[in-house]
């Protein structure tokens, strides 16, 4: 049986079982969260199962849905099965183990037994399918020893016991996750996790125990002997005590360190080369492995961690585009505002996103602006702009009896306002004094043009005039001219001596034959109510703003909110300001309200780290949709989120793919393909314009337009991502096609063509990176390598040590030597070699293009030598051999932009846990032929874009 | 606080900037206004920074003498004719630039040690801290007897793709100013703006603005509330970016308030839309808007960078065609040296036009430069090998003729932060120590 529950604060309806009659709760809300308690009972509902499909009707709606999502792809279709079929086979130990296991008290009693059928039923479901689908050994085994992986997909490259090039790639590999605060915790929510708490609990105790015996019997002895001079806890030398760091990884203090003094060993820089003894190499290395292997990897089957992400304020794309989409005005007003700092290479993370007074301003300034242009505040006053003749002006005319009289040829005018095109009406009040064979005429102009001519009837008899017309938007001035003046003084009869014309009022009424006045389309879609006989200023208010709001903050407005802007409406109107002018001020309100400039997703336990819960519906669509689209959600979006049924597998996929479908998905781009390849840098990248004279902005854009255009090709026609590399195809126009060399493209327009021979493939060949990764004069091997190492393959290198002296020593001992020559002569030196060997044969390979991407055979008089031979020996001569080479290393790629892509798609960087989610997208990618589709669905299907969990606090 | 033109021809005191018409700072020319027994009141004193990224040509830049009789160096010959109005300070440090343990990522902490004095948390996005800067510091105290607390200026964007320096945050590498060790105080490059931050853009009449203010008014007070709501429902990190929020939405409030009793006369000031192409005039915009900004008295405490930190930026009007960055690894290369040279003289050719500029304005019985501190240098000394120690640093003006100037004085590893505590005492901000200061510079004091 259930009770109905309305929520006093945000009058949210749901049920509640019987069971809980009397007790406490928070609001399922997620906007809400206040405090109920459960009536006494009465009034019981229709009984339901406490599965109904509409998760979002009950309370613990977060908590009781379960990770649905496991590592195989199969589960993600398939349906949900009915409850009593998987309590059937639901497993009551797991039930309890969970209970006593996770130490978790905090928990009410109530939600505990309420959804404990419920719950068994998904663990046994979760369980089931593993099974069923056979890949949980196989995904296990390659969980746990993924940075192995990383690292022997590198060795591949043989390091043939060369250890200064394994010390760089390990290096590498260790900067690229940086820690994050909590290996565990996810084992406490149960319900996250695939195996069993008490599996998962005897996993853990097996691992640590394993870690611990380890660490006794080889690490200790080493720290004891080579380490503890200096760094324990009297000394403490660079802050490290080795006697006091236990041998876990589990805070990420105790991480960092631990990472750091693997670096350290792995460079040989410790111990120290006059400490004695000196470890031998075996023992070096155990540690080094235990560290690397044992220690720091994550076990993706006990961790389970979506982590948080921190409120994100819209950055300027996003801004752009909510409001066009929100209000219907594009007029970017935010290209104005302060740029916004990058973290983890992507403009959007919520913990870089900072809001400085004077970005506080500009908001207030921008929401001004954009309700000015998108609310008329005086549409009755627009319909008919009527000017009595107090406001009226002329240059020649004169004032008698209330009437305006041009004596002479002239005009009189009125200054209107005209939102939009149409058929006005134009009119004016007249007389005349007539004379001569004519009568008066009297010429209607908009800004001075005419328009249509009457003639004015009668002697001194007022009379309305009218003439209908187009009037254009923005005409400014309504006349009415006097232009056949007769004067003939020595006229007979006094009566036919002077003809003159007066002027009482003008009018201009319009636009015609539109029901609302040709109001703008932002103006109508908003002004959806207006007070009158039957309606208060509130009442209107309300009816207007409860869907804005709604809109404006992707979510539902709660009444307290809503009220709160009705009553700003009524102080405008108060003051007394039109009704619209008040809807104009409650929108700014809006505008700027932190609901608004914030992505806001609330916890029930904002503070509990270990709380880990489904963003709600509408929370979901938003990340969707600024994943996207770098804007608001749409209609259809929001739909399914209020009926709860956007997290369906089946419903994210169709969505998915409508959305990049949308024109709107150019945002992705805009904004994720110009950062992840650094398109944007092109802006501030000036090529010297002596040396490169053909070099102009028009080529600049060309380049950039080029990968973008690639880029779009890639998503639109969901090809794989392997063609940023192996592409035997690009987009130029005939400017780009002349700086290629490629005959016979003709004009602005950018085409397809299909490439061939040994010059060009993948976007690594493109003119926009050949040009960002040189420098004004000339290229360097080095920055092109270190960019494919980046962004290519996610590896990135360490940095240089600084006042190394590299080429100075080169350039000494042979001034004469080629870019090159100095290059490998720098190499000779070890320091520089580890790495230096990674790195530059990657751009030795891109030599053949010069500073700006053109093809070229020779640098000044030294002959290009573009061939080169990586770590492992692998020849290659030219970049189409060293692309087919580096094609290889697919996996790194995928991985790297799977990497690159959750970053963007979360708005924050990724921590030590996220290697499970990225490895997961990573393998699912590859098993899907490398699908842009599939890419962007999995991401969206990744438990740290579904799920989010409480603060630990950021880091120490 | 307001200033009244009385009979007083405004034009004569503004001959600096030829073309402007601002209301400028007067109390002290209209002494018949006040009591008689009352105290001359004095001019306020301004202060501001500029930076300049990758270092400097140090052999190049320091005097060999130090006292009075030192000699101009090459680099600083364009400031000689302010010998009396200025003073060299070599021999200062931002100790907290150096890595500490925290690897490679010297631009970064150029940038955000300046004004700090504190270690920059080495992170790409999470958990950015570093500390208040001076300029904030003063803001804090004194900000509230302007219509602008502070105005922060540059030539160059934050850099919207890739990393900026060696897993730093890009926010530490193009801003100088901290509202608090955690919130950048985004600085404005578009000259139009920064003028219409100042001098208000649309030329509403008295009773539409009076009208918009009571509204914006209501509008932050309603947003202000529901911040805090909503703030009840959030998690620790969160609440720190709410609270960002809260602080601008206050400082607005404040604004709205003083300018409700004090509207600024727009200035005639002449300035194009958008980001003018010419390095050379947009650096030149800047600093006049600072001269405008001190002589209305619209603020009193401003920032500018000349470049973010580890600019690349090319000088071809000074026949540098490779970018700054890179060249600043010179390695003693000379042609490398030659041309960093070339960039060091272009800027301090142009921080001395401005110092002409503030000089030719009269103001009490001096001029505005008299009344002003600025702190010209950077976060580096030697750029090839990013030491953060014996710094370039130029301090124009004497506070009112607080600081004795004319000299070059020579100090040993002493932090900059003393200097800006010397600083504050002189805008009224009197505070305790700021970043790792260890006392005062007492040997600039008159």
């Amino acid at each position: 049986m259930l009770i109905r529950v309305t929520c006093e604060s945000c009058h949210f309806t749901f049920k509640v079982s019987a069971r809980f009659a009397g007790k406490r709760g928070r609001c399922p809300n997620p906007e809400c969260g206040a405090r109920y308690i459960v009536p006494a009972t009465t009034d019981p509902a229709p009984a339901e199962t406490s599965d109904s499909a509409d998760h979002s009707d009950r309370p613990h709606a977060d908590e009781s849905r379960t990770a649905s999502r496991s590592a195989s792809a199969s589960q993600k279709t398939r349906p949900r099965r009915p409850a009593e079929n998987r309590t059937e086979t639901a497993s009551p130990k797991a039930t309890s183990a969970k209970q006593t296991s996770t130490g978790q008290t905090t928990r009410r009693a109530g939600s505990r037994t309420q959804s404990a059928a419920g719950r068994r039923a998904r663990v046994a479901s979760a369980t089931g399918s593993r099974a069923a689908s056979g890949s949980s050994p196989e995904q296990t085994a390659t969980a746990r020893s993924w940075i192995r992986q990383r690292l022997s997909s590198r060795l591949t490259w043989g390091v043939s016991g060369a250890s200064l090039a394994l010390m760089c790639l390990l290096l590498m590999v260790a900067a690229t996750f940086r820690s994050g605060p909590k290996t565990s915790h996810a084992a406490q929510e149960p319900e996250a996790a695939a195996t069993t708490p008490q599996q998962a609990a005897e996993r853990q105790a097996t691992r640590t125990a394993a870690i611990v015996a380890d660490y006794n019997q080889h690490v200790k002895p080493f720290l004891q002997k080579y380490c503890i001079d200096c760094h324990d806890i009297e000394s403490q030398e660079a802050g490290l005590a080795f006697d006091k760091l236990p041998p876990s990884a589990d805070s990420t203090h105790d991480r960092e360190v631990w990472k750091k003094t693997l670096a350290m060993l792995e460079v040989g820089a410790m111990p120290p080369a006059d400490h004695d003894p000196q470890p031998a190499k075996a023992e070096l290395d155990r540690v080094i492995s235990w560290i690397g292997d044992s220690l720091l990897p994550v076990d993706c089957e006990i961790v389970r961690d979506p982590g948080r992400v921190t409120i994100r304020r819209l950055n300027r794309a996003e801004y752009n585009n909510t409001i066009r989409d929100l209000v219907g005005v594009d007029f970017r007003p935010a290209d104005d505002f302060p740029s916004d700092d990058v973290g983890y290479g992507f403009d959007n993370i919520g913990d870089v996103l900072s809001l400085p007074p004077l970005l506080l301003e500009k908001y207030l300034d921008a929401a001004e602006q954009i309700t000015a242009k998108a609310i008329i505040p005086d549409p009755d006053a627009l319909r008919k702009q009527h000017f009595p003749v107090a406001e009226l002006q002329s240059g020649n005319a004169s004032r008698r009896n209330g009437e305006l009289w041009l004596n002479s040829s002239g005009s009189i005018t009125a200054p209107i306002r005209v939102r939009t095109e149409g058929r006005y009406a134009l009119r004016a009040e007249a007389l005349a004094t007539q004379a001569g064979p004519d009568l008066a005429k009297l010429e209607f102009r908009i800004d001075g043009k005419k328009v249509d001519t009457v003639e004015v009837r009668g002697h001194r008899k007022r009379g309305v005039y009218e003439v209908t017309a187009k009037v254009p938007r923005g005409a400014k001035r309504l006349e009415a001219a006097f232009v056949n003046d007769y004067y003939m003084p020595e006229a007979k009869n006094p009566n036919q001596r002077d003809r003159n014309l007066g002027v009482v009022w003008l009018e201009l009424e319009g636009p015609l034959g539109v029901e609302d006045g040709g109001l703008p389309e932002s103006h109508r879609r908003l002004i959806t109510a207006r007070p009158d006989k039957d309606r208060s200023v509130e009442d209107a208010a309300e009816q207007v703003l409860k869907p804005f709001a709604t809109r404006a903050f992707r979510r539902p407005v709660t009444i307290d909110e809503l009220q709160s802007f009705v009553r700003l409406v009524k102080f405008v109107v108060d003051q007394e300001e039109t009704y619209e002018r008040g809807i104009q001020v409650a929108v700014q309100a809006i505008l700027v309200s932190p609901h608004f400039l914030f992505r806001i997703e609330t916890d029930r336990q904002p503070d509990n780290p270990d709380a880990v819960h489904e963003v709600t519906d509408y929370q979901l669509a938003s990340r969707l949709s600024y994943f996207l689209w770098s804007s608001m959600p749409d209609q259809e979006l929001f739909d399914l989120a209020s009926r709860g049924e956007l997290r369906q597998p089946e419903v994210l996929r169709k969505q998915v793919q409508r959305m990049l479908a949308d024109d709107r998905a150019t945002a992705l781009v805009d904004n994720f393909a110009s950062q992840w390849l650094n398109l944007r840098m092109l802006d501030e990248h000036e090529p010297d314009k002596t040396t490169f004279k053909q070099f102009s902005d028009e080529l600049k854009q060309d380049m950039r337009r080029e990968t973008e255009l690639f880029f779009e090709e890639v998503m639109r026609k969901d090809r794989s991502i392997l063609d940023f590399l192996t592409a035997r195809y690009t987009f130029v126009n005939e400017r780009l096609a002349n700086h290629y060399g490629m005959p016979g493209v003709k004009g602005n327009n950018f085409r397809r063509v299909e490439l061939t021979g040994n010059r060009r493939i993948g976007v690594l060949t493109h003119a926009s990176i050949l040009t960002l990764t040189a420098y004004p004069t000339r290229t360097s091997p080095v920055i092109r390598g270190k960019w494919i190492l980046e962004n290519i393959l996610g590896t990135p290198p360490p940095p240089p040590p600084p006042d190394v002296p590299v080429l100075e020593v080169a350039q000494q001992e042979s001034p004469e030597a080629s870019l090159r020559e100095q290059l490998v002569l720098h190499r000779t030196d070890p320091n520089c070699a580890s790495c230096h060997k990674v790195m530059d044969p990657l751009g030795f390979g891109f030599e053949n293009f010069d500073a700006i991407g053109r093809w070229r055979e020779k640098d000044g008089k030294h002959p290009i030598d573009a061939s080169g031979e990586l770590p492992g020996g692998a020849k290659f001569s030219g970049p189409v051999e060293l692309v087919n080479l580096l094609i290889k290393r697919q996996d790194d790629f995928a991985r790297a932009l799977s990497e690159k892509m959750l970053t963007y798609a979360l708005g924050r960087g990724l921590e030590h846990y996220d290697q499970c989610a990225v490895q997961e997208i990573a393998r699912t990618l590859k098993q899907d032929d490398y699908r842009f589709s599939t890419l962007v669905l999995e991401i969206v299907q990744s438990d740290p874009f579904l799920k989010r969990r409480g603060d630990d606090g950021g880091q120490p | 606080m307001s200033f009244k033109l009385n009979q007083i021809e405004r034009r004569t005191f503004l001959k600096g900037l030829g073309t402007t018409m601002a209301l400028p700072w007067l109390e002290a020319m209209n002494p018949a206004a006040l009591p008689a027994a009352a105290p001359a009141r004095t001019a306020p004193t301004r202060m501001a920074f500029v930076f300049f990224p990758n270092g400097a040509i140090m052999p190049q830049w320091t005097p060999e003498k130090t006292g009075r009789d030192f000699e101009f160096s090459p680099t600083l010959k364009p400031l000689e004719k302010f010998r009396g109005d200025l003073n060299i300070l070599s021999g200062l440090m931002q100790d907290e630039g150096n890595a500490k343990g925290d690897g490679p990522g010297d631009h970064a902490r150029c940038a955000s040690t300046y004004l700090t004095g504190a270690h920059p948390v080495k992170t790409s996005g999470a958990n950015i801290r570093v500390g208040i800067s001076v300029d904030q510091a003063a803001a804090d105290e004194v900000g509230h007897l302007t219509r602008l607390p502070s105005l922060e200026l540059g030539i160059e964007r934050g850099r919207n793709a890739g990393s900026c320096d060696s897993g730093y945050s890009c926010a530490y590498s193009s801003n100088i100013s901290w509202k608090t060790a955690t919130t950048p105080m985004a600085k404005e490059i578009v000259p139009k703006l920064a003028f219409e931050r100042l001098f208000g853009s649309n030329h509403l009449a008295e009773k539409e603005k009076a009208r918009r203010d009571l509204y914006r008014k209501s509008i932050l007070d309603l947003v202000a509330d529901d911040a805090s709501q909503l703030r009840k429902q959030l998690g620790q990190t969160d609440r720190r970016k709410l609270d960002e929020y809260f602080t601008s939405v206050r400082e607005l409030e404040g604004r709205i308030e003083r300018a409700s009793h004090e509207r600024p006369e727009v200035p005639d000031f002449d300035v194009p839309n958008g980001v003018p192409g010419d390095m050379r005039e947009h650096v030149r915009l800047m600093y006049d808007l600072m001269v405008l900004a001190f002589q209305t008295d619209s603020t009193r405490i401003a920032t500018f960078m000349v470049g973010n930190a580890g600019s690349n930026r090319s000088y071809p009007m000074v026949g540098v065609k490779q970018g700054w960055h890179g060249l600043s690894h010179h390695r003693n290369d000379k042609d490398k040296v030659a041309s960093l040279a070339r960039i060091d003289a272009f800027h301090i050719a142009e921080f001395a036009r401005f110092l002409g500029k503030l000089k030719s304005i009269p103001e009490g019985e001096g001029t505005l430069l008299d009344n002003c501190m600025i702190a010209y240098g950077s976060g580096l000394s030697d750029g090839n090998r990013h030491r953060h120690t014996d710094l370039p640093m130029v301090l124009a003006g004497s506070a009112g003729g607080t600081i004795s100037t004319g000299y070059h004085h020579r100090f040993e590893d002493v932090p900059m932060n003393n200097l800006f505590l010397s600083m504050l005492d002189r805008v009224g901000a009197q505070i305790k120590s700021l970043g790792d200061s260890t006392g005062r510079l007492t040997r600039i004091d008159a």
